[in-house]
């Protein structure tokens, strides 16, 4: 009997394990353009400049949604398909998103343009559920030095309790 | 079976914490198209008209004297093609001055800029149909404005037909052209 229970026990700890997940909504794509060029001569305006909000994530408890949140960190790098090593990508946060209870959920960090690299570095970090944290890049390095090209990279947030 | 609840428990004991270890990830993509370039204008200190004259002779028996001018300065940005690695510049005008030779030379890049800027094709005798003034040019930019790029020198002389030099004074448009 006692074994029963402990299966059942068991089975309910492993259906409801804690975990939190991050979720990413948008992309950004940049079209460079010859009338980017004010005069015949120059080269790019060197910095682009997403909107804010272009990208967001949002951080998800998946116990019980918010009410067991835990600290968690978020981790950034990305993944080239191609890209060139003159391009510089960086990105910063610029809302705090909001959670369904804000009194117990809070996020800090990632308020000024990390560079966004091929290896993990530390982005932000928080404490329970938060949605909508909005996000905004810059891209550094466009030139007409650059080969024709559609340069292409992945950004990954990863998530980590702790 | 004490065995059995002792590792049930364990197993229990693990499942719980091994929350602390999870982690997730999502991505989404950052894409830049960067197109091929060709673009160009002249600059100079004042207005990019300029007028050459022949100056009269003082003395019985000589000829007219021609004049030159190197206020204009050939700007240019380029990205090249993934089919042709060049581009050139190439110029003509609009028609031609009986008697006249208008010419143009365009000096060396100077100033800001950077990258495969092109050679300079020498002096050329300028005609109604396009000739390449400028060649080689790669992914670049000259700089902007006067005092970057190429420098222009337009020498107006006497073609080989002096008996055709008549008064005149109508404007020649000189057109310049960075190929696709």
């Amino acid at each position: 009997m006692r074994v029963r229970i402990l299966i059942i026990l068991l089975c309910g700890f492993s259906c409801s394990v804690y975990a939190q997940k991050i979720e990413v909504k948008g992309k950004w794509k940049i079209n460079v353009s010859a009338k980017d060029i004010l005069n015949a001569g120059n080269d790019y305006n060197t910095c682009y400049e997403s909107s804010e909000g272009e990208v967001e994530f949002r951080v998800k408890n998946n116990w019980n949604h918010e009410y067991n949140g835990y600290s968690w960190i978020v981790y950034i790098n990305k993944q080239d398909e191609i890209w060139h090593p003159n391009l510089k990508l960086s990105v910063r946060r610029t809302s705090d998103g909001s959670s369904a209870y804000a009194c117990y959920s809070y996020i800090y960090g990632g308020g000024y343009y990390r560079n966004v690299s091929d290896r993990h570095s530390f982005f932000c970090a928080g404490y329970r559920g938060r949605d909508n944290v909005e996000l905004q890049y810059k891209l550094e390095g466009v030139s007409l030095l650059l080969p024709v090209r559609n340069y292409k990279t992945y950004v990954t947030y990863t998530i980590v309790e702790y | 079976m004490k065995r059995k609840i002792v590792t049930l428990a364990m197993m229990v004991f693990a499942s719980y914490f091994g929350f602390a270890q999870d982690s997730g990830t999502a991505s989404h993509t950052l894409s830049v198209t960067v197109p091929e370039v060709a673009i160009l204008d002249l600059e100079s200190p004042g207005t990019t008209a300029i007028a050459l004259s022949f100056t009269a002779p003082t003395e019985a028996g000589m000829g007219v004297e021609g004049s030159s001018n190197s206020d204009l300065w050939l700007n240019y940005s380029s990205i090249k093609s993934t089919v042709n690695p060049t581009r050139t510049v190439n110029v003509q005008m609009s028609k031609i001055i009986p008697g006249a030779d208008i010419k143009v030379a365009a000096a060396a890049h100077a100033g800001t800029g950077e990258g495969a800027v092109g050679t300079p094709a020498g002096e050329l005798t300028l005609t109604t149909s396009a000739q390449t003034l400028v060649n080689g040019i790669g992914s670049c930019y000259t700089g902007d404005g006067v005092s970057n790029g190429h420098n222009l020198t337009y020498s107006l002389v006497v073609g080989s037909d002096y008996s055709a030099l008549e008064k005149t004074n109508e404007p020649v448009t000189i057109t310049y052209t960075i190929s696709n």
